[in-house]
């Protein structure tokens, strides 16, 4: 019996020091960073790679990557983390959370006070100064520049009789869109989802007609409940006329409209989709992809057309070892050999020198640069952070479901969403001021 | 005479439309399971295209490729994590579902009406007013993103479940043994460890295989404490690996679904009389 | 010497020295003063305040039960979808366990092989795995609507219709039948034979007999499964979090994930301990009803002792 206690003693032993026991607790000098991110296959697979690239440069480093597909669960994971303060030491995020995360407090590293570490002489003092720059502290620095833009695959259009180079108006979209599912009942021509709808196609479809911000920074609405309704109405269209696949299909794809057999199958001729993304979502039919800007109505008082940075990456103010992780990004953005193996993984780069190395060694995929530039070309509003919060999104998402299912008309979900909309400003209002 | 045959022929006629219905029934019930491990070796388009559930070929390659699954970390690591993080939890359960279980069943105590009645109480306790707070109290020790989220209140008795399942084998056991043991000289822990363990021994194997089952497929607790993917257990995993890739290889996930099934169904399997009489005693829950 | 040990064993039988049974109840005691009183108590202390990791917390009074009731767009429809989720998957699982216990009692062969297969879906349904085959299977395109073209069935489209969904979680709810019906049949194998005999020779008719033997002497055994599994219903997640999460239009957004956005996503800790405290009475008011009602229906031959 005692001999079954003291068994049990060690063994327990053995185990509470692996479970309680961290690597930052290990003596012999080895450092582990964990590094999270969201992406698909071909930024896991680039950022693993510059990730050996760096440990083997480094002896007694180890990165360990923790990523995910979609940026969804990240981010309600990546919360969660800094809630519980076990977030990782290297963290990608993404410009609409940073409100958010200044308000959970000082969490991440400001990086002007590691310049010896660090040269960030390659990134553009505006860009930096409108993402990444709170209150003199620089917290992030962005991977690039990113923007929506349509991802076409020629091959679909042309087959139903559609000119690729179409200039996108709304009205074309949908006079031209059913097109390829009268031509063939398999395909449809555009790909999207309910999430996708709300950030951009119908926020978009919005601020083209009216001029405003989604929601403005004094709390109110910047749209009527007539530019709602038709919004709605332009969305069923989208459905009714088979542009689209029936809601009921696409919904299922919440959130990752690209994992939707129509699309992995080469079914569907159009996604709306950051440029950062084209790479990863669109690698199946690359030699007959094209980009080119959303739908613009010809009146439009604002284009709308949303670029911002691709992601940011910022270090945890919490990390055992700050300057190693430094270390790490300066290499990750300005080391050569990595920009050789992260290339436009996480859109066009972000810093001078490796925009120029890219451009020497043709490194970046000229669909990923011309779809930079036509965007930038018609650069719109940069979105507040009302706009991008994410209570307001997902309650936007909820009603373009209930409307698309049929559950409320056009008018009845334009009247129920501001309703909620505008009780929720007032409680943001409350809370803010 | 007659009637009598008619009678025969008419009870066999029902008995093997039962034996059918059965057969069909049992059929249906373990079909998810036969589904899962046949679409492990499905491509994405054989599994929603072609009617069959037996796969057109055999190639190991999803369990190879799903088993490398995060880069780094290989379902080797969540395949190690989830074991140390269910022996010692099933360990704590054990030992302190048979001190407390024995202490109930045994002694005279102050208060023990009343604790009595609130050990059972906390049996119908939902454990979702319990995880904020809780969740609190880790993070104030500085406990999360550790396995002491799950072995401190395991060894603390906290599952009144196994405690009060004990209880119930405890007082099965007649007097007599611990009187003819105290004669013998034993002292109340001697007694336990010499007299009533052996005699529970079937109960004590019922508690660890179901803790082994339910930790093991935990989720929620996991989802919440455990934070950073190089402690993540296999129900993170999976849910991981159905988040980490852009495009869903959906044999790839249920060859690794399968692979994280086997050692609970061979567990089932071996042990399966303890299920029943866990579940027998209790009249809980399984 | 033996006599000093009787002399010691009649103390130890009548007084059982008080400290060292709480010496054995000591981990649990430990245990259920921090982890289930303490956790209990500041729940509800947290409940009235809008208390978050990131602020330091206020007082707010009632402010978080009335936003519930009375603003929040997700609750009504939560608590809604959940009692729906709860009414279809419970008496489902009891009523089917029972229909099956009731066949395998019938002297069949077999027995333990029909009972050992039945019972597996109950021992690994819990798990994510089974999630995200139940996910894959209930699919547009998926196993389940080829089943029901193939008997010439309509198909349904289970995750993209609210209700079709939540009916799509209560079905798994009602697979893992398995548990209860081991009970059940352990129960019917304690009703004595002659109970039966009689009822025969009086020329009373199967219905009968099952209406005015069998379901009384069980109902102890049903009662006691139906609550437990109604407390346990009412906080599911993994299936609502991995089959639809939440969707389509939040038609399964269950309680369990509602607490857990709130909680843990929204950081709004304070307003997610009042909804736990809101489940929390809804499950004991429930409890109370059933037992309240138990004395119409529920037949205890020996004087109400269930525990």
């Amino acid at each position: 019996m005692r001999k079954l206690l003291v068994t049990l003693a060690v063994f327990l032993s053995i185990f509470a020091i692996y479970a309680g026991g961290t690597s930052e607790s290990a003596d012999d000098g080895n450092i582990t960073l964990r590094f999270s991110w969201w992406g698909g296959d071909s930024r896991h697979e680039a950022t693993l790679d510059v990730i050996e690239l760096y440990e083997s440069l480094n002896p007694g480093i180890t990165i360990e990557g923790e990523y995910m597909g979609a940026v969804n669960d990240y981010r309600q994971k990546l919360f969660t983390q800094f809630a519980g303060q076990a977030a990782p030491d290297i963290i990608q995020l993404d410009s609409p959370w940073m409100p958010e995360i200044y308000k959970m407090g000082d969490l991440l590293v400001d990086l002007n006070t590691k310049t010896d570490l660090i040269d960030i002489s390659g990134f553009s003092p505006e860009f930096l100064e409108s993402y990444s720059i709170k209150d003199g502290h620089l917290y992030t620095l962005p991977t690039g520049i990113n923007s929506i833009i349509l991802t076409i695959n020629k091959q679909i259009l042309e087959e139903a009789g559609i000119d690729p180079n179409t200039v996108w108006n709304w009205e074309n979209f949908i006079t031209e869109g059913k097109k390829v599912h009268q031509n063939d009942p398999e395909k449809y021509f555009f790909n999207t989802d309910q999430v996708a709808l709300a950030t951009v196609i119908l926020k978009t479809y919005i601020i083209q007609k009216t001029g405003n911000q989604f929601l403005q920074d004094d709390y109110t609405l910047g749209f009527t409940r007539e530019d709602l309704i038709e919004a709605f109405e332009y969305m069923n269209r989208l459905f009714e006329e088979g542009v689209v696949e029936p809601p009921s299909d696409c919904f299922q794809y919440s959130n990752k409209f690209e994992q939707n057999p129509l699309w992995v199958n080469s079914k569907a001729g159009v996604i709306a989709t950051w440029n950062s993304t084209i790479m990863m979502w669109s690698a199946h039919f690359l030699d007959v992809a094209d980009v080119t800007n959303i739908p613009i109505r010809q009146d439009a008082k604002n284009t709308g057309v949303m670029v911002r940075p691709a992601q940011l990456l910022a270090v945890n103010k919490n990390s055992k070892h700050v300057d190693e992780c430094v270390k790490f990004l300066d290499f990750f953005f300005n080391d050569p050999r990595a920009i050789r193996i992260l290339k436009d993984s996480r859109s066009v780069q972000p810093t001078e020198n490796a925009r120029a190395l890219c451009l020497e060694e043709n490194l970046t995929n000229p669909l990923v640069v011309k779809a930079a530039e036509i965007a930038q070309d018609k650069a719109g509003i940069v979105y507040n952070d009302l706009s991008n919060n994410q209570e307001f999104i997902d309650i936007f998402t909820t009603f373009i479901e209930g409307v698309a299912l049929g559950r409320y008309t056009p008018e009845e979900g334009a009247d129920e969403m501001i309703a909620v909309y505008t009780q929720k400003l007032a409680e943001y209002k409350a809370q803010n001021s | 005479m007659n009637k009598k045959l008619i009678g025969v022929s008419k009870r066999a006629v029902t008995s093997i439309i039962k034996y059918v219905f059965l057969i069909i029934l049992g059929f249906v019930l373990v079909y998810p399971f036969f589904f899962m491990v046949f679409a492990s070796f499905k491509s994405n388009e054989e599994l929603f295209g072609s009617a069959s559930i037996f796969p057109a070929q055999y190639s190991f390659e999803p369990f190879i490729e799903g088993w490398q699954a995060a880069g780094q970390f290989t379902f080797t690591t969540f395949y190690a994590n989830t074991f140390v993080l269910v022996i010692p939890t099933v360990i704590g359960t054990v030992i302190s579902s048979v001190l407390v279980g024995y202490g109930f069943a045994r002694f005279r105590f102050p208060f023990k009406k009343i604790l009595f009645t609130l050990m059972i109480a906390t049996l119908m306790l939902p454990n979702a007013i319990l995880v904020i707070p809780r969740y609190i109290i880790f993070r104030e020790i500085g406990w999360l993103d550790t396995y002491f989220t799950f072995y401190i209140p395991a060894l603390l008795g906290c599952s009144s479940f196994f405690t009060y399942m004990l209880l119930q084998f405890f007082r099965s056991v007649p007097m007599e043994f611990d009187e003819a043991a105290f004669i013998d000289g034993c002292n109340s822990f001697q007694l336990l460890y010499r007299v009533h363990v052996p005699l529970l021994k079937p109960s004590i194997i019922s508690v660890v295989i179901f803790q082994t089952i339910w930790t093991w497929n935990n989720f929620f607790d996991s989802l919440i404490y455990i934070n950073s993917i190089r402690k993540f257990p296999l129900s993170l995993a999976l849910k991981l690996s159905l988040d980490t890739q852009a495009d869903v290889s959906w044999g790839q996930i249920m060859a690794m679904a399968t692979l994280s099934m086997i050692p609970c169904v061979i567990l089932f399997f071996a042990m399966q009389k303890y299920f029943v009489e866990g579940v027998v005693s209790t009249g809980i829950k399984g | 010497m033996h006599k000093g040990r009787i002399k010691e064993l009649v103390i130890y039988n009548s007084k059982r020295r008080g400290w060292v049974g709480l010496l054995y109840i000591l981990p649990w005691l430990l245990g259920f003063s921090i982890f289930q009183i303490y956790p209990l108590i500041t729940s509800l202390i947290y409940s009235f305040t809008n208390y978050s990791f990131f602020n330091d917390p206020s007082f707010t009074g009632l402010e978080n039960f009335r936003y519930a009731f009375t603003r929040d767009i997700d609750f009504w429809p939560s608590m809604k979808a959940t009692i729906l989720y709860v009414l279809m998957g419970v008496p489902g699982k009891l009523i089917f366990a029972l229909f099956i216990a009731m066949i395998l009692n019938m002297k069949m062969k077999a027995i333990n092989l029909f009972r050992t297969i039945y019972y597996i879906p109950s021992i690994l349904g819990s798990s994510v795995a089974v999630a995200i085959v139940w996910r894959l299977m209930f699919m547009r395109n998926g196993t389940v609507n080829r089943f029901l073209a193939f008997l010439h069935l309509p198909q349904v489209d289970w995750l993209g219709s609210p209700f079709a969904a939540l009916v799509c979680l209560a079905l798994l709810i009602v697979w893992q039948f398995g548990s209860s019906m081991v009970i059940f049949l352990a129960g019917l194998k304690q009703i004595p034979r002659e109970l039966y005999e009689a009822a025969i020779v009086d020329g009373s008719s199967a219905v009968t007999r099952f209406f005015h033997i069998t379901l009384p002497l069980l109902t102890p055994i049903i009662f006691f499964n139906l609550v437990m599994q109604i407390i346990a219903a009412f906080q599911d997640f993994t299936s609502a979090f991995v089959i639809t999460n939440g969707g389509p239009m939040k038609g399964t957004y269950l309680y369990g994930m509602k607490l857990y956005t709130d909680a843990f996503s929204y950081f709004k800790l304070g307003y997610a301990c009042a909804l736990s405290w809101i489940l929390f009475c809804l499950i004991i008011f429930i409890t109370i009803v059933l037992f309240r009602t138990s004395d119409k229906w529920v037949f205890y031959d020996d004087g109400g002792k269930i525990l």
